[in-house]
């Protein structure tokens, strides 16, 4: 379905000064399916829009559709993860992952008559990330890498039609990222979730989006919109292929102009 | 000693031979062991006992001024079935208080904590009241439900409630707005995020006040009954004090400090249940200091 998510002139701001502007006539659609990465130098309303596509705030001008309803409240269809870890300490893996089936319906009425069937369910994604036999640990007892992994599974079990993911591995090392860049990639061939990825990892966004919208200094709106034609699945050593490397330049270059626009 | 276990230097540095594993079990200190650490609490509390007794005897202080131990702990046992008694009323008034404070504080606490309208609005009224002096509120509870169990119960409500109500309140108020999203972007109700963040959240926090609300929940009762009441511990030292018979009154401190510390033990007891994962299970480990 074109235009599953869709912004027009969509501003935010913050309350009511004139550098509370995060967000200011940003426009773009993203296609059922498609595999968008938002790149764009730091501070510019990268997390804002992330935050008003899920309708967790309003736009304060403009509209967000999404699957052709306008936003209006946070959505169920959406599984969201987040740049640190946002893991209940106090519950295990387990039951972390299985979190959103308390609330998101129809699942929170069948979970009691069925917790086997989505026990089932919420174990083997874990093992499809790696982490089987870490269900009933707490979150604290694994690395930073695994607390990432749990927290795809938590945005995937409810099987989101639309999967935000904001700058979900920011915060680890090169290594754990490129592993979980493959973890990624396979989990959304197998289901072909849209997907909203925020990272300020050009390598990232080359390696993993369709498709890479760049955002301009802050107010933030959209100032490239660069389509990535690369089969899949995609291998980590394509990253260092010219047409990627060139790719990411490309993004560079444009990052570079905005920060300089905006100094 | 020939392990020399206290000692505090490793500066030996570490070789390959195998004989030198002994230097890293000697890490442990006399005090960090086990055994010794949990002795330590007792060691303390004879050897008060013991100075407090000698300080009494070589400076032959009087009877009604300080009392020895061995003095108090003989009033103890001669008045050992009206202590009884007067303790169990004293713990009963002390537990309803406090089991009122709990529930009204818990739900407060709740309120305050996850309403910004609620919280604006009662939060000041709350600390005016709280800081009235609870001793001058008795005369007023006297004249209202006579002498007797109900206000030392209430006083033991007022005083212990407060805590609980302003630490589950910020439990609830201070959840990382994170966690708040993750909820929210699920399309959680506000309920739900209570129930599932908020809640959870708080426990270490409610279980840290109790802590200290079962302490001013005693002292609550006991004031409460040396002012307006027929029975209790604070009763019995009145009635001993007045009768100038100050080991008994000493005795009636002890019993009060017994039920304290028995109070308090369970507290934590039921905290480290319900909060380990607050603690991050660090109990057992202890590398470094």
């Amino acid at each position: 379905m074109p235009g599953f998510v869709r912004l027009q002139d969509v501003s935010l701001r913050y309350n009511d000064e004139e550098t509370a502007l995060a967000l200011h006539r940003t426009s773009f659609e993203v296609d059922q399916g498609e595999f968008v990465a938002v790149v764009g130098p730091s501070g510019c309303g990268k997390s804002t829009l992330m935050k008003v596509v899920t309708g967790l705030w309003p736009a304060t001008v403009g509209q967000v559709t999404v699957a052709n309803k306008p936003v209006v409240g946070p959505l169920s269809i959406v599984g969201m993860a987040f740049q640190n870890s946002s893991l209940l300490p106090w519950r295990t893996i387990l039951q972390n992952v299985m979190l959103p089936l308390e609330i998101v319906e129809p699942h929170a009425g069948r979970l009691r008559r069925e917790r086997g069937t989505y026990e089932a369910k919420a174990r083997d994604l874990l093992a499809l990330v790696g982490l089987k036999g870490y269900e009933d640990k707490h979150p604290w007892q694994l690395s930073g890498g695994m607390q990432q992994r749990t927290q795809l599974c938590r945005a995937l079990i409810h099987e989101p039609s639309l999967l935000m993911l904001d700058e979900p591995f920011g915060a680890l090392d090169m290594f754990t990222r490129e592993e979980l860049w493959l973890a990624l990639q396979e989990l959304w061939m197998a289901r072909r979730p849209t997907v909203i990825l925020v990272t300020h990892d050009l390598r990232e966004a080359a390696f993993l989006a369709d498709r890479v919208l760049v955002m301009s200094a802050r107010p933030g709106r959209i100032i490239l919109d660069r389509k990535v034609h690369r089969p899949r699945p995609r291998a980590l050593d394509s990253t260092y292929d010219p047409e990627s490397v060139n790719l990411v330049h490309e993004l560079r270059e444009h990052i570079s102009a905005a920060r300089a626009n905006a100094a | 000693m020939q392990h020399e276990p206290t000692r505090l230097d490793d500066t030996r540095t570490a070789t390959t031979e195998s004989d030198d594993l002994p230097v890293l079990v000697s890490r442990t200190s006399f005090f960090e062991r086990k055994l010794v650490r949990q002795a330590l609490p007792w060691v303390v509390i004879v050897g008060m006992f013991i100075i407090w007794e000698l300080f009494v005897r070589v400076f032959s202080v009087p009877e009604f001024v300080l009392p020895a131990p061995s003095a108090i702990f003989t009033e103890l046992w001669r008045w050992r079935v009206p202590i009884l008694e007067n303790s169990w009323q004293t713990l009963m008034t002390t537990l309803v208080g406090f089991a009122f404070a709990i529930v009204i504080g818990a739900i407060g606490g709740v309120a305050l904590g996850s309403s910004r309208v609620i919280y604006d609005g009662f939060y000041p009224a709350l600390i005016a009241f709280n800081s009235i002096p609870k001793v001058a509120v008795i005369p007023v509870l006297v004249i209202w439900f006579g002498i007797g169990t109900i206000p030392a119960v209430i006083t033991a409500f007022l005083l212990s409630f407060f805590p609980i109500l302003v630490n589950v309140a910020t439990g609830i108020a201070t959840v990382e707005p994170e966690l708040r999203d993750v909820l929210r972007a699920l399309g959680a109700s506000k309920r739900q995020v209570i129930m599932k963040v908020g809640l959870p959240r708080a426990m270490p926090y409610f279980f840290a006040s109790l802590k200290i609300a079962m302490t001013v929940a005693f002292v609550g009762s006991i004031v409460a009954e040396t002012v307006a009441a027929n029975a209790g511990i604070g009763h019995l030292m009145l009635v001993a004090s007045s009768r100038f018979e100050v080991p008994l009154a000493f005795a009636g401190l002890i019993v009060t400090g017994l039920m304290g510390v028995g109070m308090y033990v369970i507290c934590v007891a039921i905290e480290q249940r319900m909060t380990g994962w607050a603690t991050r299970g660090s109990e057992g480990v202890t590398f470094g200091n």
